[in-house]
């Protein structure tokens, strides 16, 4: 009986109207759609890649230890191709040296600000506003169309369960929904596969699945909405406005306008500026200290002086052909520059982290308000699965930062804040620059250094002083072997972790099934069906 | 006749639930609008003082040459009317930084960043609210105007009295646009109070204008659907079925063509990535060293210049003015493009009505595209403001080697900063913005008569037994 039921249930819907248009406008659009976000993920690929070979190269030729700051890069998400999310909204770049802990991701914003007016639809969207309505319309007039028809009175005087009907037809529409969802994954996948430059793991097809699990369980409860409203409604005219307003509601007006509440009402109290101003205090701070315990000597020209000097960002620093007692001393300094950078750094992070504070709240507003929309927990669930949450990005921030640590640790594994390779390249038997003139480093001393060595230099000897800088620049012996430097790794998400981290999320959309699943059947139970 | 019709509909319509769910759906988000606007008016208010508050720091107690390293600030202003339509004014840039000397490059930026932790969201203004909540209500309203009585019987019934078809097609039009519009006025005007007491925004008689004009829009917008609304009842039999086309049809119109069209022009019309503008901008400024030979770059300081009267200075300044004219045109180009992107993006759009309400209100109260045009081209030309500023007065120092605009070979001499020109914004006037909106209340008057005509073609035909 059951099954003449749920065959007859699929049969209509699947001969309706609406459900061949909603059909059609869905494959159209997710065609389009994921063609375009495959295209946009193969650019962003694309750079990435460029980026990261960039910064490769740029290891290769590192000379002193300040001056090695790797920097890490995100990997664009490929499933951001089906939820795009968070993910090609966001910074890519992050710098890793010991002044900074990080804190943001840096990267040009690609594409055209002024486009933001037009959303892209990608297929969580559509799943969520057009499969959402279909959903509703399947079953609008599940009962009280029966109901209006007199077909309910009739079927129910053959000895059928009420449970078996309500059942049957909640099954029909599910199993009438599979197909453009299904169909709608075929064609994601077959694009995913042959147009976009993305290898698909084992644990990507698991989350994959997730995604489609997550699309499911959103139809569920929209066919259950559907029910619920026709069994509690007397004509199917108000059973579809209902339908609509809830539609309505739940993927339009509910969190949108959480959204504008909590980014225009809830004050972000610490302005940027504000806490610009007290990073740059911090920041004036520490270089005082840093400057108390400069030697003067270091300052002073004369024969001990590295005649070159080289500085980059984050007081990357690079001398030559100094004396090693100018090394010396230099050691002693730099190991404390880098000793007060390191504990600034943790400073200046958690001044950034107070202002980050607000931002955080606005967001469990926004989050709290709209957890009344199930279309809001569907897309926060695709998006943990797809690894394109705003979750995934501080994954990614706590990733670089434990990175950060490991570096510093093999900093300090290398002796390099304590040793001279933290400025230079010069070998431990350094001869100073005055020996190219035949002098000892006594000899020059600031006075007298005009007329030393200015003196005696012509346009022969500059371009032999530029020969030696560029072969130095060669010289293997000079660059810094880091076969063993720990690399940076990030990777998607893991599903047992995503399952962990959207228990409440998935908890939530079934329980919500569930009950309205048993409401609809108690209040089924005393439908008066004539 | 008309009168009995409209009257007797206005009446079902007024006790119906729907009606109520309506207007407390508008109501609810006008107040919603009023509210979160006179907040976020207030805000940006303190922000925009607090960023020309900054820049006036900048300014004081400087020399001539000093000041051509300071990133002059132009500023677009907050504007009391974006809870008309806000046209994505939060996410697009807001200042243009440019100083005068060649070697640096101005940049559009945004003073106070979004918080990038929430979600990408459309602005509760009055458009959204026509264009998601407004239209679909004409649609529930309308859509069983005519297959309704059918189903109940009842239109056969007034059919046997002696009523023109039109009589009955017109006060029925005119009971549910009633209707569909009491939920909007009455909302608008809580919105506008809510407005003006709570966020204590003072608007002027043109502001009101500009309102009225919004609001009048809002009447054809509307309608627009009602005839929609009754063209497909009169072509259905069933409410449901009527409904559930109407519904489609509003899906298409909302998500389905704008979401299509912002793809297409992605697509269709695409844009430079950075790296090729990165590589347009190194190939003009290769292009001007190879003009001048490698003698564009050559600066011997003040001091050394003076012996033969910065010869070599100034052939680099003509160099880097040269090379920063031509990078600046093809920044200037590779932005029209953005802009040409969204426009042929909204053109496709305008298939849809209800895309096409909101272009032409953008366009009406001269938000959206035509405030970023607006402030960006102003913007720009506000460095020949500058530049003939600072020309003037460093003219007057007979000591400065007048290099422009490379600080180190111009005046010492300090100016009063009061006396430096400001940048202003000025906001597009009712009269500009009617201009550029009449082809969209051209096409939606057209559209609407058209629809209205096929409403009573149909129903003409309509069975109704």
């Amino acid at each position: 009986m059951f099954s003449t039921l749920f065959r007859k249930e699929m049969h209509q819907n699947l001969l309706t109207f609406r459900f061949a248009i909603c059909t059609v406008v869905t494959l159209i659009l997710v065609t389009l759609g994921i063609f375009i976000a495959s295209e946009d993920y193969n650019s962003r690929l694309q750079l990435y890649h460029t980026r990261a070979q960039q910064h490769e190269n740029a290891l290769r030729r590192v000379h002193v230890y300040s001056s090695l700051q790797p920097t890490v890069l995100r990997p664009p998400e490929p499933l951001s191709i089906l939820c795009q999310g968070y993910d090609a909204k966001l910074g890519t770049e992050v710098n890793i040296n010991i002044y900074q802990v990080p804190f943001q991701a840096t990267g040009e914003r690609r594409g055209n600000e002024y486009m933001s007016v037009f959303r892209d639809l990608d297929l969580t969207v559509i799943v969520k506003v057009v499969l959402g309505l279909l959903a509703l319309l399947l079953t609008f007039d599940a009962l009280v169309g029966e109901k209006e028809e007199g077909t309910l009175k009739l079927i129910l005087s053959h000895s059928l369960s009420r449970a078996t009907l309500l059942l049957g037809k909640y099954l029909g529409g599910l199993a009438v929904l599979f197909l453009p969802l299904f169909m709608s994954l075929v064609i994601g996948s077959l694009i995913l596969l042959f147009h976009a430059h993305v290898k698909l793991t084992p644990s990507d097809w698991l989350r994959i699945g997730g995604i489609f699990v997550s699309y499911f369980i959103y139809l569920s409860l929209m066919l259950l909405v559907g029910i619920l409203v026709s069994i509690v409604t007397h004509r199917t005219s108000v059973s579809l406005v209902l339908c609509i307003f809830v539609w309505l509601l739940a993927v339009f007006i509910i969190p949108n306008s959480a959204t504008a509440f909590a980014s225009d009402v809830m004050a972000v109290e610490a302005s940027e500026q504000a806490i610009d101003d007290r990073i740059a205090q911090l920041v004036k701070e520490r270089d005082r200290l840093i400057r108390q315990q400069r030697d003067p000597f270091l300052d002073r020209v004369s024969g001990y002086f590295p005649l070159y000097n080289w500085s980059g960002d984050n007081n990357a620093i690079l001398l030559r052909y100094g004396d090693p007692q100018y090394y010396n001393i230099a050691t002693k300094y730099y190991s404390h520059q880098a000793e007060l950078g390191i504990s600034y750094a943790e400073k200046i992070f958690h001044v950034r982290q107070e202002y980050e504070w607000p931002l955080h709240r606005a967001a469990r507003v926004e989050a709290g308000i709209s957890y009344l929309s199930p279309a809001y927990i569907l897309e926060r669930l695709a998006e943990s699965f797809a690894g394109t949450s705003i979750d995934d990005y501080d994954r990614f921030l706590a990733h670089c930062r434990t990175y950060r640590n490991q570096f510093i640790t093999y900093l300090q594994s290398k002796d390099a804040f304590s040793s001279w390779r933290w400025f230079t390249d010069d070998p431990p038997n350094a001869r100073p620059w005055v020996s190219f003139f035949g002098l000892k480093p006594e000899d020059v001393t600031s006075e007298r250094v005009i007329q030393q060595v200015w003196a005696r230099i012509d346009p022969a000897m500059m371009e032999r002083w530029q020969k030696i800088i560029a072969q130095d620049n060669e010289d293997p012996a000079r660059i810094l072997d880091l076969s063993d430097m720990p690399r940076f790794s990030y990777g998607s998400p893991d599903v047992r972790d995503i399952i962990t981290r959207s228990a409440i999320d998935l908890g939530l959309m079934l329980a919500m099934n569930v009950v309205l699943f048993a409401v609809s059947f108690v209040l089924f139970l005393r439908y008066d069906v004539r | 006749m008309v009168k009995l019709i409209f009257l007797r509909e206005l009446l079902d319509q007024l006790t119906s639930l729907r009606f109520y769910l309506s207007l407390l759906l508008v109501i609810f988000l006008m107040g919603l609008c009023g509210i979160i606007h006179s907040v976020k008016y207030r805000t940006e208010v303190q922000e925009y003082q607090a960023s020309l508050a900054r820049y006036e720091q900048h300014l004081s107690g400087r020399t001539i040459g000093a000041l051509m390293t300071v990133h002059h600030l132009a500023l677009k202003p907050p504007w009391k009317l974006a809870f008309l339509a806000d046209g994505g004014q939060t996410l697009v840039p807001n200042a243009y930084a440019q100083a005068l000397d060649a070697d640096w490059t101005p940049y559009f930026y945004r003073t106070h960043s979004p918080n990038f932790r929430l979600r990408p969201f459309e602005a509760i203004d009055w458009t959204f609210i026509v264009r998601v909540v407004v239209s679909l209500v004409a649609f529930i309203l309308a859509h069983d105007a005519l297959c309704g009585e059918k189903q109940r019987g009842t239109l056969r019934l007034t059919m046997s009295y002696s009523i023109p078809r039109w009589n009955v097609l017109v006060g029925k039009f005119l009971a549910v646009w009633t209707c569909s519009v009491v939920p909007f006025v009455v909302g608008a005007l809580l919105s506008l109070t809510i407005l003006t007491t709570y966020g204590g925004i003072e608007l002027s008689g043109e502001d009101l204008k500009k309102v009225t004009a919004c609001g009048l829009l809002t009447l054809l917008a509307s309608a627009l659907f009602v005839w929609l609304g009754l063209l497909v009842s009169a072509l259905m039999h069933r409410t449901t079925t009527s409904l559930v086309v109407l519904l489609l049809v509003w899906v298409g119109f909302g998500v389905v063509i704008p979401g299509a069209s912002g793809m297409l022009a992605h697509k269709l019309k695409p844009i430079p990535t950075p790296e090729e503008v990165g590589r347009r901008m190194q190939a003009i400024a290769d292009e001007i060293m190879r003009e001048y030979k490698g003698r564009g770059s050559g600066w011997r300081g003040r001091r050394w210049g003076r012996a033969d009267n910065y010869a070599w200075e100034r052939i680099s300044a003509e160099a880097q003015n040269k090379r920063y004219a031509r990078q600046e045109m093809a920044r200037r180009e590779f932005l029209r493009q953005k802009f040409a992107q969204v426009d042929f993006a909204r053109t496709l759009s305008s298939i849809s009505p209800t895309s096409l309400f909101q272009c032409t209100n953008e366009h009406l109260v001269g938000s959206g595209l035509d405030r970023d045009r607006q402030f960006v081209e102003r913007a720009w030309a506000f460095r020949g403001v500058l530049e003939h500023y600072f020309r003037t007065v460093d003219q007057m120092d007979p000591e400065s080697p007048h290099i422009f605009f490379f600080g180190e070979y111009m005046s010492d001499r300090k100016v009063d900063a009061r006396s430096i020109p400001r940048f202003r914004f000025q906001e597009i006037s009712l009269v500009e913005g009617l201009g550029e909106a009449l082809w969209g209340l051209l096409i939606l008057g057209l559209e609407m008569i058209i629809t209205a005509v096929a409403a009573y073609v149909a129903f003409l035909g309509y069975d109704v037994r």
